[in-house]
């Protein structure tokens, strides 16, 4: 499930830097659970809509509502450089087709 | 389909804003602005001088020219603390508490930084500052004392009037910051023993960001930090020192400012007495829902102001900003609030959720969200 594009960016008043981007898809269980690898995953399923979170101290933390075709990500402003394309590659390699 | 729009940031910037204000603003719009200090040529009226006249009566200003605009109340707090510092040949000892902002503790604790100050922080108790605390903490070169009037976490307003008269009798010069409490609550600066008082104008005054100031007792306590043209004395090559030409130069915030005065008249039209029911109102609708569990801790249960900070039992108030916001529509504030020293004490430095919400805030938006966060602690404590 690629990224498209970044929807928003924002300098935070805590120093970090917050990232929306759009999906190609809506983010699912099987995309969360990918990205377990990556940091440590919660699914909040007694939400109207679950949520995703992963949190990968202390360079990143990132939210979505599953069904929903944004992810919005926090970084430490030192990390961004090295961690957003990592994400980028991270989401893309889930659609990769198999061989 | 998203839902509707819940707004409870309004000690962050005030939203809503009253209708007369954007009516206001938008004649304004339709002329040129006269110039303050420049010849108007029947041109709009003076909005800058129209407005200090609504500062300095809303706050019973002794002297409407001792009333000065900035940018905000960030901005009027560096100006006082740093034209302070300016004026003062030795180093000093300041005293803050530990509700301050960082519009109070990053100006001191740059000057702290520079050798030009030490800084005792008076910790609260509580959700205030005792006089007696702030009367300690007196050292014989203490020359400054910032202190927030209004807790922008806790909701709490502090006893100026107390603390004031201990530092007047110490000759300490006592900066009241009152960007949580103007608008919000009664202040008569012809009666309170504080010798300048830091505004902003985009919260609970309901005019537009970028509005502010701040009024001064005695200007020659504190140096001008900026110099530029006021439209008078033009062949003079030093900063006028008038008042108020003596710190403000440049073009004003025209449009903020018409809009700053007209929310001083919804104020003054809607009266006081509303304003203080309002918010006894509106915090007692959170505070109820609150109660009774163990799910939400709340840090002030007996807010002045119409701010109430919780963290969830079960959820980061990071994630709990998220969730309220995307699911529930409601937009609060997480985090710090810009006022790190507090939370030390309150929540382990972890930060808060913070409503607050205006008195443009409907009860049913209040009893909404009051619901909905009640809904989101149970659930994710039972998960």
């Amino acid at each position: 499930m690629p990224i498209v594009r970044e929807k928003n960016f924002k300098n935070c008043a805590d120093g970090r830097v917050k990232k929306e981007y759009l999906l190609q898809e809506s983010f699912s269980k099987e995309t969360a659970h990918l990205l377990s690898s990556f940091g440590s995953v919660n699914i909040m399923e007694f939400l109207p809509k679950p949520l995703f979170t992963l949190v990968h101290p202390p360079a990143l933390n990132m939210r979505a509502v599953l069904g929903e075709k944004t992810i919005e990500i926090w970084y430490e402003p030192a990390d961004l450089p090295v961690f957003e394309p990592l994400i980028f590659r991270l989401l893309a390699e889930e659609t990769s087709p198999t061989e | 389909m998203e839902p509707p729009l819940i707004y409870l940031n309004n000690a962050a910037t005030s939203w809503p804003k009253p209708q007369s204000v954007l009516a206001a603003v938008n004649e304004s719009l339709a002329m040129p602005f006269g110039e303050a200090g420049r010849s108007a040529g029947g041109l709009s009226t003076d909005c800058v001088a129209d407005a200090r006249e609504a500062v300095a009566r809303h706050f019973h200003a002794p002297e409407t020219d001792y009333v000065i605009f900035s940018a905000n109340a960030t901005d009027a707090l560096n100006t006082l603390i740093c034209g302070f510092a300016k004026k003062e040949a030795a180093p000093f000892h300041a005293i803050i508490s530990d509700l301050e902002h960082n519009s109070v503790i990053r100006p001191l604790r740059t000057l702290e930084a520079e050798g030009r100050c030490r800084i005792t922080v008076v910790p609260s108790t509580g959700a205030r500052v005792d006089p007696d605390a702030v009367s300690a903490a007196l050292c014989p070169d203490t020359r400054l004392a910032v202190l927030s009037h209004g807790s922008n976490v806790l909701g709490s307003v502090q006893d100026i009037t107390a603390i004031g008269k201990i530092l007047q009798d110490h000759g300490v010069f006592f900066v009241a910051d009152g960007a949580q409490t103007a608008g919000l609550v009664e202040i008569d600066l012809g009666r309170l023993p504080i010798d300048a008082f830091a505004f902003t104008g985009h919260k609970y005054l309901f005019g537009f960001p970028g509005t502010g100031g701040f009024f001064i007792r005695d200007p020659g306590r504190v140096a001008p930090t900026r110099q530029g043209g006021t439209g008078t004395d033009s062949r003079n090559f030093l900063q006028p020192q008038e008042m108020p030409e003596r710190f403000e130069a440049g073009t004003h915030n025209y449009p903020g400012l018409v809009s700053l005065a007209a929310g001083i008249s919804f104020l003054e039209e809607t009266g006081q007495g509303a304003i203080t029911q309002g918010i006894r109102t509106q915090t007692g609708i959170f505070l109820k829902a609150f109660s009774g569990t163990d799910t939400i801790r709340v840090y002030n249960p007996s807010p002045d102001l119409p701010v109430v900070s919780f963290n969830f039992h079960d959820l980061g108030n990071d994630d709990a900003g998220f969730i309220l916001r995307r699911m529930y529509g409601i937009v609060t504030r997480t985090g710090l609030h810009c006022a790190p020293l507090v939370h030390d004490r309150i929540d382990g430095g972890r930060g808060s959720v913070r409503l607050s919400p205006s008195f443009l805030t409907t009860e049913e938006e209040c009893s909404s969200a009051a619901t909905s966060i009640r809904e989101v602690a149970e659930n994710a404590h039972s998960a």
